[in-house]
């Protein structure tokens, strides 16, 4: 009895005395956004989140339904995932793509994969981090062609966001960096890691002989010598700015629009080859509709620009036989992750 | 978290009671503790410092060809915004009080370009400050506060803030009004002023105006002429002269007044 009241009194004071705290702790836990455990695939690399976008179950699905909802466009006619389709790895089909205005793009829309792995954004790297990237299509007059003040108004009076912001952010205000935040976390989401050559390196399914040969010629440096910037395994790239000797005098500058620097003209970041079977057509300007197109300008169609990249420059031209070209493209195919594109999770 | 420790308690003697008690009270209690030091200041005193923008001497008005620039050329102000950044007093002992970390200035929106703060009484013979975005928060626009890219600063194709932004009109030479723009961004762009101050600061708070002549940006040490000059956005290395004479003429641009 006398333990009883001596632990009663106890609680009481401590109850008391820490009623503000104990207020915090409630607060958090019925009213805050859940963590989004990111499982992070054995064959990838740990992913950096900023320390200022946390990810979090509400902030991912609002994330979600904002990349799906055509209200970020001017004429709330396009959606992010207008020009970023799931059934092409989150590219386009066509070269350009063609915004609100029936303006096309100046080049070709980039597929959405594994974007957490990435240091730089758009082809040009302009865009130094994920949540940047997004307000970048929304205002581009020929793509979304939409004011950052008007996106905040039709949020603001939906029947919805102001609760789903709300849940994923704890606060009541919408705010475009509200915004970037989520449809950023919901593209760190986005992992492919899961293709037939992950379950070959994986040691779970095998590749056909014309496939291993692809994959040889692919690291072979006297042949496709593909894996000094596509690097082999995780990210299928390096993600380094380069020019590729597309054309001798680039029509595009590319990275030097960034920089500034002669060096970089004509040079633009090197994409991963993940589900590169579904993203076609290809290049910055998309101009290669096939993959072997492309295997076909590395091995002899590059032509000799003044920054041409020393890994292509150093190789003689026509080292490929068709045979082998053609092996490299089996190869490439190993790379389509179909859970990725057809995950749920993923789609509208 | 007290949960566990009424726990635990219950497998200890009473001499660790206490013990327990007073740790879990300190612990839990840290907070508050915290809150009750932060709710009894000394009444620190409070420096109120206004951003202060005019043509030599007159008030900005917007959109009218009124204003006549160092190259002899009218001309008028649709738009005026920089960020005035880290502003920060320093003592005859070389300590700082830092007073902000990024203001927006609009010149047509006078009650945003108010910064107040409090500091330790002192002589105060320094003041610094920046225009533009320091290099750690150039390159993200997932930012609140005046560093939110709803205020038409962030560039999204290439990430990082117009540190300055003067948009109008002038008459050029053959007398036909023309458009012009100054977009002043970029790392190296960033820049640091410093002006020297004579400010007691005792009790109380005091005023301090730091006057923005938009016309001294464009007359010391080199004269910036409008014509054939119109269009700069800080993108191209056609812009790097212009860069380069801006960021030494923001050091003749500003002058402290304390009334």
């Amino acid at each position: 009895m006398k333990r009883s009241i001596i632990l009663s009194t106890i609680f009481a004071i401590i109850l008391f005395s820490c009623k503000k705290d104990e207020d915090a702790i409630e607060d958090v836990v019925t009213s805050g956004p859940t963590p989004y455990n990111l499982v992070i695939p054995p064959n990838m690399p740990p992913m950096n989140i900023p320390a200022n976008n946390p990810m979090t179950v509400e902030g991912v699905a609002l994330g979600k339904k904002l990349f799906y909802d055509p209200i970020l466009s001017g004429d709330n006619t396009q959606s992010c995932a207008s020009c970023h389709s799931a059934n092409f790895s989150f590219a386009s089909i066509l070269q350009f793509s063609i915004g609100i205005d029936g303006m096309p793009t100046r080049r070709n829309s980039m597929p959405i994969v594994n974007l957490g792995w990435q240091p730089g954004f758009l082809w040009d790297g302009g865009a130094s981090d994920l949540e940047s990237q997004v307000i970048g299509p929304i205002t581009n007059p020929v793509e979304m062609h939409e004011t950052l003040e008007n996106v905040l108004v039709e949020l603001k009076e939906h029947s919805e966001y102001p609760a789903l912001f709300k849940a994923a952010f704890g606060e009541d205000e919408i705010t475009i960096p509200k915004l970037m935040k989520a449809v950023a976390q919901f593209e760190r989401t986005m992992i492919s890691a899961n293709s037939k050559y992950d379950r070959y390196a994986a040691g779970q399914e095998s590749l056909t002989p014309l496939e291993i040969q692809g994959l040889e010629v692919f690291t072979d440096m006297t042949k496709g010598d593909c894996n000094h910037c596509h690097v082999l395994g995780s990210t299928f790239s390096d993600f380094a700015y380069r020019n590729t000797g597309l054309d001798s005098i680039p029509f595009d500058d590319g990275r030097y629009a960034i920089t500034l620097l002669e060096s970089d003209r004509g040079k633009f970041k090197t994409p991963s080859l993940r589900n590169v079977e579904l993203t076609a057509p290809y290049m910055h300007d998309g101009r290669f509709s096939t993959l072997l197109e492309c295997v076909e300008h590395y091995n002899t169609g590059f032509r000799y620009a003044t920054n041409l990249d020393p890994n292509i420059a150093g190789l003689p031209k026509g080292r490929m036989t068709q045979q082998e070209m053609e092996a490299v493209v089996a190869f490439l195919l190993t790379l389509t992750d179909t859970e990725f594109v057809n995950n749920p999770a993923f789609r509208p | 978290m007290f949960n566990y420790g009424i726990g635990y308690i219950c497998y200890m003697n009473k001499s660790l009671y206490l013990l327990a008690i007073c740790f879990i009270a300190i612990v839990s209690c840290k907070k508050d503790e915290e809150q009750s030091d932060l709710t009894t200041p000394e009444e620190l005193p409070t420096v109120r410092l206004e951003v202060k923008n005019q043509i030599d001497g007159q008030p900005i008005s917007i959109g009218v060809l009124n204003y006549t620039n160092p190259a002899g050329e009218s001309y008028s102000v649709d738009l005026l915004r920089y960020y005035f950044s880290y502003a920060t007093l320093i003592d005859e002992s070389n300590n700082e009080v830092k007073l902000n970390d990024h203001t927006l200035i609009d010149a047509f929106i006078p009650a945003d370009n108010i910064i107040s703060n409090t500091v330790a009484k002192g002589h105060y013979t320094k003041l610094r400050f920046y225009i533009g975005v320091d290099e750690v928060h150039n390159h993200t626009g997932a930012q609140e506060g005046d560093l939110d890219p709803i205020y038409g600063m962030l560039w999204t194709w290439d990430t990082g803030y117009v540190f300055f932004k003067h948009e109008g009109q002038f008459i050029d030479a053959d007398g036909n009004t023309s458009g012009m723009s100054y977009h002043y961004a970029k790392d190296n762009a960033y820049k640091m002023i410093e002006i020297p101050i004579d400010l007691h600061i005792e009790s109380g708070s005091k005023n301090m105006d730091v006057v923005f002549n938009l016309n001294d940006l464009y007359r010391s040490p080199y004269v910036i002429q409008f014509d054939g000059n119109n269009y700069h956005q800080s993108i191209s290395v056609n812009d790097a002269e212009w860069l380069q004479q801006m960021f030494a003429n923001f050091g003749t641009a500003f002058s402290v007044n304390i009334p």
